[in-house]
């Protein structure tokens, strides 16, 4: 069978790496840019989409489903990002007669409502951040509502994502803006200005399940991942199990997710993201993804599975799999640096430039996942995201951190500023790594506050 | 070393068809042609013919075959993709030296169709 990875960089070499070892064929696309690019190699066959802006190429829903097409291919993995979760390009799947390896485009278009997938699920009984019920329609009803919840109060968008359309209110005063600023934001993104209100967890952890669901609704959770080191909701390190999960708490989040998931109509993999207070032993849904996540090797790592197999195999209708121990980490932690082409001492700036040599970490318990070659050209298109430096343990999380360490160490990539210095520093802060230190996903933002770069 | 001897060294090994060098101030304009470069298909003398879109190359064979003389915009067929019809333009005054697209088959955003050795 034909699959073709709608995707560029390093995922789509990791989906091609699975679907080849199930005995598929790869195709690939790329852009203009990316023409060089090793998963246009990797692939059997690979199609130019357009030039180089995202909007010509890899956005483009007319010229991937071309590329399917000329091709014959008869499947459509997604990846992350682009057309992954854009409910018009899962219908247009289907309607070529393709399968989109994810949910249906109707699931897709009304999980996009962000207010009304809270609803459902807070129905099947998962617990929800306190907010309003459903969109708020004016200021001044909002100013009622955020009295009812208490402040602080965050103004979100109910169409949109990637952080976008939301903005935190210490007060009435701060209200009016909060909701001007969300208001505007959502207008401009995607054109819609419905909004709603929730309580702001500031000190919080954030922490979320994968699930995967076969065709017949038979869902299963695994293992959380904590991704509380964030910068500007843009995940830096992720790792599983979190710290701060108690075996309980784990227990009743995993059913959580299987609710959330099962309520949504899901199909193949997701995640349920969740917030974890401080101290308290309680969590709120957020939200769900309906696509793989950037961090999935965590998961994969720390129980020995291949998520992207399960992910197509669920979605060309085969049965779930009998998983033992999923729920479980034992002693076992595995944790992710994303390696980005961004400069820590120019406030993240992205960076563009050629490698110039490229030294990768290895050894037992290590897995990096990248699209870097020598002499490859990073330009500025497309996100930054560089590679991923995985390290696992079955001797707890001071092991996999040590293991980390040693291959933040060993990684070179010359010729680019990347985000690599930061996670050196980070894995030798102790706030970090005292698993019994508390820190919420506030940290980050204090935390780089107190590094001098230069 | 004069400027031009410093360019021929820097320019060595690079492949290079053609080279324009100007210094800030203006004092410094150098043009330097490497011929040997310069008559391989792909550089100044030749231009290929690059499919606009992905999609389904069509052309009329009778039109597009190897001698015939184009002329800069003439339409030379089109690339059907979904939702998009884009035509096939010529881009330059040229004599068809080769055709390496067939017409019917599927083809890439940018992938040569035909080369033109160029008419001045």
């Amino acid at each position: 069978m034909k699959i073709l990875v709608a995707n560029r960089g390093e995922i789509a070499l990791r989906v091609m790496r699975s679907i080849q070892e199930m005995g598929h064929s790869c195709i690939g696309v790329y852009s203009e840019a990316d023409k060089d690019s090793p998963h246009v190699e990797a692939a059997a066959e690979s199609w130019c989409l357009g030039p180089a802006p995202a909007a010509q190429s890899y956005l483009d829903i007319n010229k991937v489903i071309t590329a399917a097409k000329l091709s014959g291919a008869a499947v459509v993995h997604p990846g992350y990002g682009f057309l992954s979760e854009n409910p018009d390009f899962a219908s247009a799947c289907e309607q070529a007669g393709l399968v989109f390896i994810g949910p249906r485009g109707a699931v897709m278009r009304a999980l996009a409502d962000k207010a009304a997938t809270k609803e459902r699920v807070a129905k099947a009984g998962v617990p929800v951040i306190p907010g309003s019920q459903g969109p708020v329609s004016d200021l001044e009803r909002a100013k009622a509502c955020a009295r009812d919840i208490g402040y602080p109060v965050l103004v979100k968008a109910s169409f949109g994502g990637g952080g976008r359309g939301i903005y935190p209110a210490a007060s009435e005063t701060d209200l009016a803006r909060a909701w001007e600023m969300a208001r505007s934001e959502a207008k401009a993104a995607v054109g819609k200005t419905e909004l709603y209100l929730e309580r702001f967890l500031d000190d919080s952890r954030h922490i979320e399940v994968q699930v995967a669901i076969d065709k017949k609704g038979v869902c299963r959770a695994f293992v959380e991942r904590d991704c509380t080191i964030q910068r500007r909701n843009q995940k830096l390190l992720e790792e599983s199990p979190s710290p701060f999960v108690t075996a309980p708490v784990r227990a009743k989040m995993l059913a959580a997710a299987v609710k959330a998931a099962t309520a949504c109509e899901l199909t193949a993999l997701a995640t349920v993201e969740f917030l974890l207070v401080a101290q308290k032993d309680e969590f709120y849904f957020m939200e769900i993804n309906k696509r793989i996540q950037v961090e999935h090797p965590v998961t994969e790592e720390l129980l020995g599975l291949d998520l992207v197999r399960l992910q197509v195999a669920l979605a060309l209708g085969e049965p779930m799999p009998a998983f033992s121990h999923i729920e479980d980490p034992g002693s076992a932690h595995a944790i992710e640096a994303r390696i980005n082409a961004e400069d820590p001492a120019q406030g993240f700036l992205p960076q563009e430039g050629w490698v110039d040599s490229l030294i990768l970490p290895g050894g037992p318990g290590v897995r990096v996942d990248t699209f870097l070659k020598d002499h490859l050209y990073v330009g500025s298109d497309y996100d930054s995201l560089l590679a991923k430096v995985i390290a696992s343990s079955k001797q707890g999380r001071s092991q996999a951190l040590s293991k980390l360490r040693r291959c933040l160490s060993e990684l070179k990539i010359e010729g680019l500023m990347t985000t690599a210095r930061m996670h050196r520093r980070l894995v030798d802060d102790p706030i970090f790594t005292q698993s019994e230190r508390w820190y919420s996903t506030g940290f980050m933002a204090q935390w780089l506050q107190t590094q001098k770069w230069n | 070393m004069d400027i031009a001897s410093l360019l021929l060294a820097w320019a060595k090994g690079k492949d290079l068809a053609e080279l324009r060098y100007q210094d800030d101030a203006g004092g410094v304009d150098v043009h330097l042609v490497f011929d040997a470069i310069a008559a391989r298909p792909g550089t100044q003398k030749f231009e290929s013919v690059q499919s606009p879109a992905i999609g389904t190359l069509l052309y009329d064979a009778a039109r597009l075959k190897t001698g015939v003389s184009l002329r800069t915009g003439d339409t030379l067929g089109s690339v059907d993709g979904v939702g998009a019809k884009t035509p096939l333009l010529c881009p330059c005054d040229g004599r068809v030296v080769e055709v390496v697209a067939a017409s019917g088959k599927g083809i890439g955003y940018a992938q040569e169709i035909a080369l033109l050795e160029k008419i001045r």
